[in-house]
């Protein structure tokens, strides 16, 4: 007489089968996700892949201390050149800056630093950017120099600025300069640039901000 | 509340009369609030002009200001990159049966010589300077830290 199969066994064994079916698919899927190089991320301003940490530079920030780049290791530098009489671009951007900044979360904030560069230190002297620059954000850095200092900085960035005289004003000028955002990541690398205008929408950037910050 | 439909009147007739003779009207119209330290600033707005014939904005005059002049906004493509500067110009052209859109990073009345701090909510008053006929027309502006929400 042949004893019956026993009952419980086979449900075990499914169960167990089943079981590292799945555990084997989750492995293999784990695998797969590893060596399957994921699609670049595409930055929405201009990229650059050069892995060339920018120049360091040495100039002066609002409160009158030195100020390098290179204090900023570690953040995501959002970089801009302009002079505190600027009527329409300036004024624009940092509100628009100021935007993005809120955009991101506090701890994504606290490794975000927003630089402005002047290119008239003959009349953006210190004080006048400690006036200037906490109007947008209070966190937002404004940074002068000599002529020289100022000169240099906007060589290593390839800006273009000079003065313009005004018409009828034999002692007023304004500035034709260039309009962009240059963000540097927290390795130092010039990593992506924005024309001025782009930063109307702000989600794009903080998107862009988001990978270099993830990405470090 | 009785009182609003006269003060509507009052306003209403006040601005289509001031707008009804040259056919050009302002819409959308404010002053940027700067930072204490700058001495200048930038008024936007629409101007439309529902004439026949083409008009000019000349400039404006305000009480706030020691000038306030036409200016675009210039694109150059210098060693392959863009560089943004400003030009004063004796006139902003708008067209027959067109508009004149003064907006940020484009084309706007530069404001010179700020003779006093703006804040935020203030109302300033400009009178814009029309040609041909030397039109004066009177405008009230906001002064904002961004563009109003459309």
């Amino acid at each position: 007489m042949e004893t019956p199969p026993p009952k419980r066994l086979p449900k075990a064994v499914a169960w167990l089968a089943a079981a590292s079916l799945l555990a084997g698919l989750a492995v293999a899927g784990m695998a797969w996700a590893a060596l399957t190089p994921a699609a670049p991320y595409r930055f929405h301003g201009t990229s650059y892949t050069d892995n060339r940490p920018m120049p360091d530079f040495q100039l002066t920030d609002q409160d009158g201390r030195p100020a390098r780049l290179s204090d900023y290791r570690g953040k995501v530098v959002l970089l801009e050149f302009g002079f505190t009489n600027c009527p329409n671009v300036c004024p624009m951007s940092l509100g628009n800056l100021a935007i993005l900044n809120q955009a991101l979360q506090p701890g994504e904030r606290q490794k975000v630093q927003v630089l402005f560069v002047t290119v008239d230190p003959q009349r953006d002297i210190p004080a006048t950017l400690k006036e200037y620059m906490p109007f947008f954000d209070p966190s937002f850095r404004g940074l002068t120099g000599s002529p020289d200092q100022i000169a240099q900085v906007a060589k290593q960035y390839g800006v273009y600025y000079r003065r313009l005289p005004i018409a009828g004003k034999p002692d007023g000028y304004t500035m034709d300069h260039s309009a962009y955002l240059y963000v540097i990541d927290p390795g130092g690398r010039l990593r992506v640039t924005y024309e001025l205008d782009q930063l109307k929408n702000v989600a794009p950037a903080v998107q862009d901000i988001r990978q270099l910050l993830h990405s470090a | 509340v009785k009182a609003r439909p006269l003060l509507f009147l009052i306003v209403f007739g006040a601005a289509a009369r001031l707008f009804a003779d040259p056919g050009v009207s302002v819409g959308g119209a404010w002053l940027r609030a700067v930072p204490p330290s700058s001495t200048a600033t930038a008024a936007y707005m629409t101007i439309q002009n529902s004439g026949t014939s083409s008009v000019r904005l000349v400039g404006a005059e305000t009480a706030v200001a020691d000038s306030v002049e036409p200016m675009i906004t210039t694109r150059k493509e210098i060693d392959g990159q863009t560089v943004v500067g400003m030009e004063t110009v004796p006139h902003l052209k708008i067209p027959a049966g067109g508009r004149l859109t003064l907006a940020p990073g484009g084309d706007h009345l530069m404001v010179m010589g700020l003779k006093r701090r703006l804040h935020e909510g203030d109302q300033v008053t400009f009178v814009l300077v029309i040609e041909p006929g030397h039109t004066r027309l009177q405008v009230t502006l906001p002064v904002l830290r961004q563009p109003p929400a459309r």
